[in-house]
């Protein structure tokens, strides 16, 4: 079984620029590996400066572009792992998450982390079938 | 390679009535992926305060129940992640785990988390094969 890499618009740019050691998404047979994507602001290629909610859609809407960049969609996530600063946004999280899986959605778990280094909120993290 | 969801009695049923978007239990050919839960009483059918050990118990009881529901078992669990409030509970959380793999026990990252919204303590989440 090979790894296949792929280049994902804006999220690879930003990787770049960061000069972070990481491929925002990998596949290996059936089977897809998103790592956590945080909030990237297509108009900067940079961290987003925006609400939870906002930085809710552009974390997957990253997602989704790796997902398809790799030949899988949004309908083929088995996994996903959502990560908070601060657990009081699940609600508002939820909201916008639910509009992206409105069907079957995929496991999850949603758990609280201490800080990034860079100001923001949220990072998810998928497993998806091809 | 198809996606199925599963809906697991007593588990799924507490999801809905949160409401979380996610599935308890996920499969993609051999691949199943169980989501991170808390401890649902099955009495009560809600989240209870009890100790640490009872907590793990009953996570670890909902996991097994999603795993027979998506047509595996504890026993091909291949990697496991444990969420805890608390890391002075590793003990009394770790003694419990032993007790649900006995041999060969997967591979399992056990990390620290801020907080749930909800008064618990423990969450397991896993792959298996089937």
């Amino acid at each position: 079984m090979d790894r296949q890499v792929f280049h994902v618009p804006h999220l690879s740019e930003a990787l770049k620029k960061q000069g972070v050691p990481l491929l925002p998404v990998i596949r290996a047979g059936d089977l897809v590996f998103v790592g956590g994507i945080p909030p990237i602001d297509p108009a900067t290629d940079w961290i987003a400066k925006a609400d939870v909610s906002c930085q809710t859609e552009f974390v997957l809407d990253g997602i989704r572009a790796a997902l398809e960049a790799a030949g899988s969609s949004m309908e083929k996530v088995l996994k996903c792992t959502v990560w908070i600063t601060n657990v009081a946004y699940f609600d508002t999280v939820n909201q916008v998450y639910a509009r992206y899986f409105p069907n079957d959605p995929p496991a999850r778990t949603f758990v609280t982390v201490c800080s990034w280094p860079v100001p923001f909120e949220i990072e998810i993290e998928a497993i998806a079938c091809v | 390679m198809e996606k199925h969801v599963f809906r697991v009695p007593l588990i799924s049923d507490f999801v809905e009535r949160v409401p979380a978007p996610l599935s308890a239990v996920t499969r993609a050919g051999d691949f199943v992926f169980v989501s991170g839960l808390p401890p649902i009483d099955p009495q009560t059918r809600d989240i209870e305060i009890v100790d640490v050990r009872r907590q793990t118990a009953l996570v670890l009881d909902h996991v097994k129940a999603s795993l027979e529901v998506a047509g595996t078992s504890l026993d091909k669990v291949v990697k496991c992640t444990i969420w805890i409030t608390n890391a002075g509970y590793f003990n009394a959380v770790t003694e419990v785990y032993a007790g649900y793999f006995p041999k060969d026990p997967p591979a399992m990252t056990f990390v620290v988390l801020n907080s749930w919204i909800q008064e618990f303590d423990v969450e397991v989440e896993c792959i298996a094969i089937a």
